[in-house]
């Protein structure tokens, strides 16, 4: 029995490069283990229910109807031993500093941070003010700023996409 | 449409004196700026009357009454705070049984305490004012008596008047920080609070 | 309560990060078995610092400053702010300009209502209300976005009047948001309001009288729910409030489902009040000539208005300077969240998260 490659090159949409391990075994995807695996984590982003201040409550806007989240896998938990990425979205207070790192150190590894807003970016409109943290990053590592006061549940989606590149590139470079 | 500008003649009443103008009027010298006016009082009748019907139901506590745009403001000093804010409150034909808000100013000499408080039967709405010295350094050890016996709304007003600004009131039943982390140092609502510092974390 | 020998009070944490504490709030309730025996609030984890910002920002600047305080409501807190300066300066403000301000808050309150709508549905277990409201939310802050140029800080009401006048078809969009928000309202209500789940869960729950309601010092719908007829708009009108005719719903017993049906009824005399508002508007300047930079006058003054929580005041000093001197906010839901004490005495622990809902708070006000 010979599996031709004319049987597996001509097909509706797009056609797999025939190799030598899809004339054995048609259908079958080969990649990189920690690819897929990035695959499967960026597909599935579970956030930690942390709305902080206003820009939390865009943040319910993106995840409500109108500006769908769970489109892109992205279910809302409130215990952070479920979540892998931490959307910090408000002020950070010296007062909730500690709340902070510790429920960042209670997550379970891989996690990623997101910063929504200038206030978790830089302090925000509360720049010289005495009891804000200029930034969340200096408590806890962040991946992605999403700037704007409040950014927009567009903008909220970009960063969570560029979130998704950052995963496969890291996967990437790491293999 | 009201054009403020440096001097309006509609504001007789309140012609600015000079004593507290001159250390207030801002100087660059390339540009002339306004005058600082002070703001205009408009008390309606209902506010006159108030103001009568105050004068006489606090006359043994020694009220000094002014006004505040439109609303009465009466001032009287700390001894006699208690008395009569229970007189405001337990009078029949004054019965201020709300209490809204307690506001803190800095005047860097002395700290204002004003008591904002509302009749719900009668509509009238005042400004209890009160002033308490700076006596040591910039820290005010002047005891103000809590008045939330009187309204148990004053509670939380109160906790967080002594947070920010270090006022003392006594016969509080819990004077913890509310607004503040713990190990906060100083009080930030005073004028002296070093503003752009910025404790490192 | 009988003692039960060997049983011990328990202290439960429901710490500033939890799904229904509405912003970071912690409670440390003490419970014996189901019941309550005592709350401990924590407030402070969104305390910004903002009074004593507004000391060193000019006027303008510190509009934007309370945009972010009630972070719902956006409008009326600028409202209330531009009113303290406006009184303070004695200018007088178009009749257009509060025409609109009068819609662009009325239609800010209706987003609020549904905001807390939903996420009072959502403690109380129910997921479906809070994507219909949300979806309402998203016409609301469609328009707010075609007019301010913002969904939500919109920086639009600025001393003497507005930024800018609204766009040419705006009677037109106002007018078909409102048959669609009317039908929305109509839809929220079946939802929810006689669900026997949820009538279980509020009727009867977190009971506060009016007196008592009055001594502590609460205000908007959790006050005119226990009975008590207070309503800025009507005791003391602001921005020609009184040419309007709308009802103010108020609760008879004062429990949790009252304080959930009082906005939803306040949502629908928003709308009444806003038909009447497109009726009655007409063309005309939306500024007050004033100077662009703001002096008031030296003094201290004292503006309110009727927020959706509840009546949000300011009490202004000035010192004649282009900043001011000192800006003190007085938070409804500070002084509601003050209830929250008596109101739990006795509870069940279930119902902990229900009665918290029913205050309708935002930590941003709270805090400051």
């Amino acid at each position: 029995m010979e599996i031709t490659n004319e049987q597996h090159a001509l097909g509706a949409g797009n056609t797999p490069a025939p190799s030598l391990l899809h004339r054995v075994m048609p259908g079958v995807i080969t990649a990189k283990t920690d690819q897929l695996i990035a695959l499967a984590r960026k597909s599935s982003l579970w956030p930690l229910q942390f709305g902080l201040a206003c820009c939390a409550i865009e943040m319910m806007s993106t995840y409500m109807a109108h500006y769908d989240l769970d489109r892109l896998g992205v279910i809302t938990l409130p215990s952070p031993r479920q979540s892998d990425v931490m959307i910090v979205a408000g002020t950070v207070v010296k007062k909730m500093a500690e709340p902070i790192k510790l429920l960042y150190e209670q997550m379970p590894d891989p996690k990623w941070v997101i910063a929504m807003g200038s206030c978790a970016t830089n302090g925000g409109p509360y720049y010289r003010s005495y009891s804000v943290v200029m930034g969340v990053d200096k408590l806890i590592p962040v991946d992605i700023y999403i700037p704007g006061c409040p950014p927009r549940p567009e903008a909220l989606m970009h960063g969570i996409l560029e979130l998704q590149d950052k995963i496969v590139k890291d996967a990437k470079a790491s293999g | 449409m009201g054009k403020i500008d440096g001097e309006s003649s509609e504001m007789a009443s309140t012609n600015p004196s000079s004593g507290s103008n001159d250390e207030d009027k801002p100087q660059p010298n390339a540009r002339r700026g306004p005058q600082i006016q002070l703001a205009p009082e408009a008390l309606d009748n209902d506010g006159i009357a108030l103001s009568i019907l105050l004068t006489e139901a606090l006359a043994p506590h020694g009220p000094v009454m002014g006004v505040a745009v439109d609303q009465v403001v009466v001032e009287v000093a700390v001894e006699q705070l208690e008395a009569a804010a229970f007189t405001l409150r337990n009078n029949p034909e004054l019965n201020f049984n709300y209490f809204r808000c307690l506001a803190t100013v800095d005047y860097q000499e002395y700290l204002e305490l004003v008591y904002l408080l509302y009749s719900t039967e009668f509509r009238y709405q005042i400004m209890f004012k009160t002033n308490i010295e700076y006596t040591s350094g910039d820290i005010p050890t002047v005891t103000v008596p809590s008045l939330h016996k009187i309204w148990p709304a004053a509670d939380w007003h109160e906790r967080e008047s002594h947070d920010l600004f270090g006022v003392l009131f006594s016969g509080h039943p819990n004077m913890e920080p509310l607004l503040l982390y713990e190990e906060f140092e100083g009080f930030p609502g005073l004028k002296s609070f070093p503003f752009n510092e910025y404790e490192d974390w | 309560m009988d003692q039960i020998p060997n049983s011990v009070e328990m202290m439960v944490n429901m710490g500033p990060q939890h799904p229904s504490t509405h912003g970071v709030f912690r409670m440390v309730l003490k419970i014996d078995g189901e019941r309550i025996v005592d709350v401990e609030p924590h407030i402070g984890y969104l305390h910004r610092g903002s009074e004593k910002l507004t000391e060193s920002e000019t006027y303008s600047q510190v509009v934007t400053l309370f945009d972010r305080l009630d972070y719902v409501s956006n409008l009326n807190n600028e409202l209330v702010f531009c009113m303290a300066v406006e009184k303070l300066m004695s200018v007088d403000v178009p009749e257009r300009a509060q025409y609109l301000r009068i819609i662009l808050c009325e239609l800010n309150r209706i987003a609020s209502h549904l905001l807390f709508y939903g996420t009072y549905g959502l403690d109380a277990g129910a997921i479906t209300p809070i994507m219909y409201s949300f979806r309402e939310r998203e016409r609301i802050q469609n328009l707010f976005e075609s007019v301010t140029g913002a969904r939500m800080m919109h920086n639009f009401i600025r001393i003497g009047g507005l930024k800018e006048d609204v766009p040419s078809d705006f009677n037109y969009r106002v007018q078909e948001l409102l048959g669609k928000l009317s039908v929305a309202i109509n839809e929220c209500d079946t939802l929810l309001s006689q669900n026997e789940i949820f009538l279980s869960r509020t009727k009867g729950v977190g009971v506060i009288d009016s007196r008592e309601a009055l001594e502590i010092g609460m205000t908007g719908p959790p006050l005119r729910a226990s009975g008590v007829i207070e309503d800025v708009r009507a005791t003391d009108p602001y921005q020609l409030y009184d040419r309007f005719d709308f009802g103010i719903p108020i609760g008879s017993n004062g429990d949790a489902w009252d304080r959930y049906y009082v906005p939803l009824e306040e949502m629908r005399q928003s709308i009444i009040i806003i038909e009447q508002a497109l009726q009655q508007i007409e063309e005309g300047p939306v500024v007050a000539q004033i100077r662009r930079i703001t002096r008031p006058p030296k003094g201290a003054v004292f503006a309110h208005a009727e927020n959706p929580r509840g009546d949000l005041g300011v009490y202004l000093v000035s010192d004649g300077t282009g900043k001011p001197y000192r800006v003190k906010v007085r938070p409804p839901s500070f002084c509601n969240l003050q209830a929250l004490k008596p109101l739990l005495r006795d509870a069940y622990l279930a119902d902990a998260v229900i009665i918290l809902g029913s205050l309708d708070i935002i930590m941003g006000e709270v805090d400051r």
